[in-house]
Order: structure tokens, then sequence, then C-alpha cells
């Protein structure tokens, strides 16, 4: 028997957050975190959380799992469970809406900042702006971020300066489009960032790199970044 | 070229090179004191004396000292733009950021002096 203990906070019905503590069978089985959360709502309709895909892919349940930020849909309980005690929690850091829902506006916003879409004055070719195959391989790591917050919301920098630092999310994003060939805004985008918050808050902790469900490295990333700034200042 | 920023302290660049560099100089004169220490069988005071009329080391000295200011000074601005925000503590965030802001320079502009007044009274 697993005790799975859920934060609950419905503002406006609840004086503070609490702890739900929930008796679960797995029935042996390796169940996802999603899995038991879909179970849990059974039994409790009133628990709010969010999903889609199921499969990792659309990025909506990140919640804190036993102490790491990860995708409910993809972490199995044999990862997450501890001495037979699951916790689940919302992404820390930014403002709970309800139970695990958590507000990101301010984890949007940052990502708004950066301007992550592609930037080229140049008349558009008649079919579309190729690209070489090295040039197209320098986007790995890169394009696979499915927003889904995991890392941000574990960055100590961000937690502080949420609305400064860009977070390791959204400047995973900005070399994104940094390291793209088809992009010509490079100066453009790295003005807006060289302020001393924007990119140099990261103090390179790598909780963030830690987290990823994807496996991506946004610590590299900022790495580049602050490479290309420091080469533009110099 | 980039845009320019409003000033050095709005340039993330300047100051990241900033702390590298004056974080190298303290760390290559602390090597350079330790190495007088370590190689020299007894220093006494005449010896010390000597070492530091030499116009090289006071002005590796000096170096060294305002590189320690500068870099104890952009470390600070850092710590407390982390911890003392308005998001975490409300609107007083300020007031208690420019106070200590304004304490630690002018603690640091005394060490300054201080430090200068020690190597000249050599
Ligand atoms: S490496 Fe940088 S971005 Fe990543 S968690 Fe640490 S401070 Fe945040
Ligand atoms: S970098 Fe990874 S953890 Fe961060 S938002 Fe993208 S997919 Fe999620
Ligand atoms: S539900 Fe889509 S990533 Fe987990």
């Amino acid at each position: 028997m697993l005790t799975v203990s859920v934060y609950r906070y419905n503002p406006e019905a609840d004086e503070a957050p609490y702890m739900q503590d929930f008796p679960f069978d797995s029935e042996g089985k390796d169940l996802m975190v999603l899995d038991v959360l879909e179970k849990l709502k059974v039994i409790d309709p009133s628990l709010v959380f969010r999903r889609s895909c199921r499969e990792g892919v659309c990025g909506s349940d990140g919640v804190n799992i036993s102490g790491k930020n990860g995708l409910a849909c993809i972490t199995p309980l044999s990862e997450a469970v501890r001495d037979d005690k699951l916790v689940i929690r919302p992404l820390p850091g930014l403002p709970v809406v309800r139970d695990l829902v958590i507000d990101m506006s301010q984890f949007y916003a940052q990502y708004e900042k950066i301007k992550p879409y592609m930037m080229n004055e140049s008349a558009p070719p008649e079919k579309e702006r190729l690209q070489s195959q090295e040039d197209r391989a320098k986007l790995d790591g890169l394009y696979e971020c499915i927003l889904c917050a995991c890392c941000s919301t574990a960055c100590p920098s961000f937690w502080w300066n949420p609305d400064k630092f860009i977070g390791p999310s959204g400047l995973l994003q900005a070399y994104r489009f940094l390291a793209d060939t088809r992009d010509t805004a490079t100066e453009e985008r790295l003005t807006d960032l060289q302020d001393p918050f924007s990119v140099f808050r990261c103090h390179g902790i790598m909780n963030c790199v830690q987290v990823c469900p994807k496996g991506l490295n946004p610590t590299k990333a900022i790495g580049h970044i602050r490479t290309m700034l420091v080469k533009n200042a110099l | 070229m980039i845009g320019s920023p409003k000033s050095l302290s709005d340039s993330g660049s300047f100051l990241w090179i900033a702390q590298r560099v004056s974080g190298l100089l303290v760390f290559f004169y602390f090597l350079f004191i330790l190495g007088i220490l370590v190689s020299v069988q007894d220093v006494t005071y005449e010896y010390w004396k000597s070492i530091f009329n030499n116009r090289l080391v006071q002005v590796f000295s000096l170096l060294a000292i305002v590189s320690l200011i500068t870099h104890a000074w952009i470390g600070i601005q850092c710590v407390i733009s982390d911890y003392i925000t308005e998001r975490l503590i409300g609107p007083k965030a300020i007031l208690i950021r420019r106070t200590l802001s304004n304490f630690f320079g002018l603690l640091l502009m005394f060490y300054l002096f201080w430090s200068l007044l020690i190597l000249w009274n050599l």
C-alpha cells in the first residue's frame, strides 16, 4: 500500500494550502504518476491538475514529484516513490491557481520577451528558406523544448527574479533563434539580453539540466549566449 | 555591433568580465604572497618592509585591493538583488536594498582608503 500525499489548495474555500493523504494500491504495477492522479480524481473529483497528451509531448502536466520537477505522465512510480510514499506538489515558485495548477503568466511573459519566432527582413524565397544539414544540426537539443516549465521553476535565480531573469526555458529558446542561420536578428536579440539580469543571473546551478524531461541542457545554451554577449563587449 | 547599454553597470557583459578579471588578479596576488611565505625561510619585519617598498609590489598590491573591492561590490549587489526583492518581501524591499547597498558601498570605500593609507605609509 502506497501513501500518496497531494498538495491541495482552493483559494475560494481554503484558508491555506494543505497536504491530503490518499491510500493507494498500485496492484504491483509500475504506473505513471499521471495514472495515479487520474485514479485519485475518481475518488475525489475536486482534485485539479492539468494534462493532455499523457505521453510527454504537450508539456501540460509538469508537477513536483517527491521533490523533483517532472512530467507526471512519463514519471513511473518506481522512480518517484520513496519509503512507500509519493508526494505531489505544484511546480514551485509560481502562484498556485488551484491544487496542482499554477499560474504560468510570468513564465510565458519571459518566453514572449525573447521573440520566439524567426526574424528575417529579406524577401522570402518562393518555397522556403533553405539551410544546410550542418546548420540544421545546430538546432538539435534546442527545438525539442515543450515549454513544460519544469526547468525554470526549479531554478533559484528564476524564483528570486522571475520578472527580470528570462529563466532556462526562455534562454534555451533564445539560443534556438540565435543559432538559426535563417534568423538575421542576432544583434537585436543580443541587445535585448545584455542587461545584468536577463542572461547573467544564471549562476550555473544546473537544476534546469537535472530536471528537464526532454533531456535538454539549458545551461549549455546559456553559456553560448553569454559567450556571444561577452565577445561582443570586448 | 549590438546596441550599447545605458551605462557600464547596465551591461551584464561588463560586470561579468570585471568579476572574472578581478577574481583572477586577487587569486594571483594571493599566490604571490603565498609564494613569499613558502619560499623565504624566516620572514622578518625588515624583509616584509623591503618587499613592500618595491614600486612594482606596491602597484600590484594596489591593483589587488581595487580588484578585491570591485569583486566584493559586484558580488554583494548580486546577492542583494537576488534575495531582497519586492516580490519576496513587498515594497519595503526597495528601501532595504538601497540601505544595504549604501552601507556596503561606504564600507568598501572605507576599506579602500584604509588599505591605501597602510600601503602609502610604508
Ligand atoms: S544553470 Fe542557470 S538557468 Fe539553470 S537552474 Fe541554474 S541558474 Fe537556473
Ligand atoms: S527546457 Fe526542458 S524542462 Fe525546460 S521547458 Fe523545455 S522541455 Fe521543459
Ligand atoms: S500530459 Fe502531455 S506532457 Fe504529460
